[in-house]
């Protein structure tokens, strides 16, 4: 592939901006880097990136308000790079559109995939997963959009309705952390919001119907504090 | 509030003795006790003054010939008074002053204990930065004399203690939250998801520990600030990991007694100090010099800070911690949430 995917680095501080983009470009990335929000807005308009990795803490704008800028106009995928005390921001930053975050400290590994990730998942954007037809299988996961339920190992997992909304939603979305806020809104609609229990029974029940440890899930992960997120077929 | 209440207990007091027996001389020493015991319960040193006028005043006029009239002049009178005045003044004065000084010394006590926690902090960083700044020096200044095995070994090296920083500096940050005195801002939380996500936190950064989780079958909910609860297993895991000679293995279990929820971790290494579990117990896991003095403690850098937070964080939850000696030897760390008494607007 001659074609280089192209990456904005949204941060103020150096030493972060060296570290990325020499992970980056070593990785075969095309790197480009802002110190500012103002000249972020203005390179993701001219120069199109492939992909944003973001810094919430800038000098002169809140990153939640580029998020929003953003994605007025467009899905272009964005991760969060945040510090590990703020999950508040984190949460904000992916319900304001953010398609992912990782954590200060975060390994070079684990930011390369995060990346891969995003930008394979804005390829297929709006292709076949995001329809809810058809069916999405995991090793011995698979979830039947069409009969809407959940098969472990050839067995029906017999989920409730609103079992089986929460998995398929997180099946659309795979690999993507859905937060709390936004399960509870997309199944419950705005009546639940802020009420996590029911969120949390459901969960406990599925995993129990999903998993065979709830404490070492293979399918369905937590992310605490901020959601869930479905692991990806490999 | 208080002097007017000391007041009238006194102007009673006197009153009773007045009526049942003639003993004069006690009543100026009665109002005297009462100026004492003002200046003690109150701040500054106006509520003790203004109580010792009130008292000449009010003995002169209720107490003394001409009864109920306002009379000074009377041969004896003006020493009488004066002097009980005078000895209301300085009682009250000397009492504020020792109160501030007592206020003073704590002060400074608590100063002491900053400073002394803040050199913990120090040494604790330092002994890292140290290894990190020596490893990353002599890979940039002998680039070709190593073997590719010995410089990853300093790179390791490096992010091994770069890694260890971070954690330190997580705990430290935690530690300013909480004294920060803000309230701690509990939800309620599914057990199995807290100790799924730092089990699988351990079994990443300790692959060769065998680490074995028992938790109730049924859904646990218990309203805390997960974050928080998560460090402190987080701490735990890792002291059990890192202390006590080689362990092999780790458990984490959860388990419910009545309305609380008791969590404990165990591991099977060497047998824990007797003198160090004392001093955990005593100091209820505070004990900063422990980290000041790593050596002594066997090398238990971070436990001090580590502990410490583990036990602010669960006090302020309303819950309690423990230690005691394992059931293989090593040792065991509880520590108990309550169950109930959150509040409902969980968000």
């Amino acid at each position: 592939m001659s074609h280089k995917d192209r990456i904005l680095i949204v941060d103020d501080e150096n030493g972060i901006c060296r570290f990325l983009s020499t992970v980056l470009s070593v990785n075969n990335y095309d790197v480009l880097v802002a110190r500012t929000g103002a000249d972020a807005c203005m390179m993701i308009t001219s120069s199109m990136p492939d992909l944003v990795l973001l810094d919430l803490g800038l000098p002169d704008m809140d990153g939640l308000h580029i998020i929003r800028t953003v994605r007025e106009w467009t899905e272009l995928p964005i991760i969060v790079v945040s510090a590990q005390t703020h999950e508040r921001d984190k949460v904000a930053a992916l319900d304001a559109g953010a398609d992912d975050y990782v954590t200060k400290p975060f390994s070079s590994s684990e930011l390369l995939a995060r990346i891969r990730v995003s930008i394979r998942r804005s390829g297929t954007r709006g292709e076949g997963t995001t329809a809810g037809t058809g069916s999405y299988r995991i090793d011995e996961l698979l979830i039947d959009y069409d009969k809407h339920r959940v098969l472990v190992a050839g067995e029906n997992a017999h989920l409730t309705r609103n079992e089986f909304k929460i998995v398929a939603l997180l099946g659309r979305n795979a690999s993507k952390v859905l937060t709390h806020a936004h399960i509870l809104k997309e199944i419950w609609g705005t009546s639940f919001m802020g009420d996590n229990r029911i969120l949390r029974v459901n969960m406990a029940n599925i995993r129990r119907k999903i998993e065979k440890n709830p404490t070492e899930p293979r399918y369905i992960f937590t992310e605490i504090g901020v959601g869930y997120w479905l692991r990806e077929a490999e | 509030m208080i002097t007017a209440a000391a007041g009238a207990t006194a102007f009673a007091i006197c009153a009773f003795l007045r009526v049942f027996s003639d003993a004069d001389i006690s009543i100026p020493l009665i109002f005297v006790l009462t100026v004492l015991i003002v200046s003690r319960l109150t701040e500054g040193y106006f509520y003790g003054i203004f109580t010792s006028l009130v008292a000449v005043f009010g003995v002169n006029y209720v107490f003394t010939y001409p009864y109920f009239a306002f009379n000074f002049t009377i041969s004896g009178y003006p020493i009488t008074f004066l002097s009980m005045f005078v000895v209301s003044v300085i009682t009250s004065a000397l009492t504020t002053q020792v109160k501030r000084q007592e206020k003073l010394r704590l002060e400074s006590e608590k100063e002491k204990l900053h400073a002394n926690f803040l050199r913990a902090i120090s040494h604790d960083l330092r002994t890292p930065l140290t290894s990190i700044i020596g490893s990353a020096s002599v890979i940039l200044e002998n680039e070709d004399s190593f073997t590719a095995e010995q410089r990853r070994m300093l790179l390791k090296e490096i992010l091994d203690e770069a890694a260890w920083l971070i954690r330190m500096v997580e705990n430290l940050l935690s530690v300013t939250r909480m004294r920060g005195e803000t309230a701690i801002n509990k939800t309620l939380e599914l057990a199995e998801e807290l100790i799924g996500e730092a089990s699988q936190k351990f079994k990443k950064r300790y692959p060769d520990i065998a680490l074995c989780v028992s938790i109730p079958d049924e859904p646990i909910f218990i309203p805390m600030d997960i974050m928080l609860i998560e460090q402190v297993i987080m701490n735990l895991l890792e002291n059990a990991a890192v202390h006590g000679g080689k362990p092999t293995r780790v458990e984490l279990s959860l388990a419910v007694r009545g309305d609380r929820a008791l969590f404990s971790v165990e591991n099977d290494g060497d047998d824990i100090d007797p003198e160090i579990m004392e001093r955990l117990r005593e100091t209820d896991f505070f004990f900063t010099e422990a980290a000041a003095d790593g050596k002594r403690a066997g090398g238990k850098r971070n436990m001090g800070i580590g502990l410490s937070l583990c036990s602010s964080i669960v006090r302020a939850h309303g819950g309690s911690v423990s230690a005691e000696a394992g059931s293989r030897g090593g040792a065991c760390f509880r520590f108990s949430l309550p169950m109930e008494g959150h509040s409902s607007n969980v968000s």
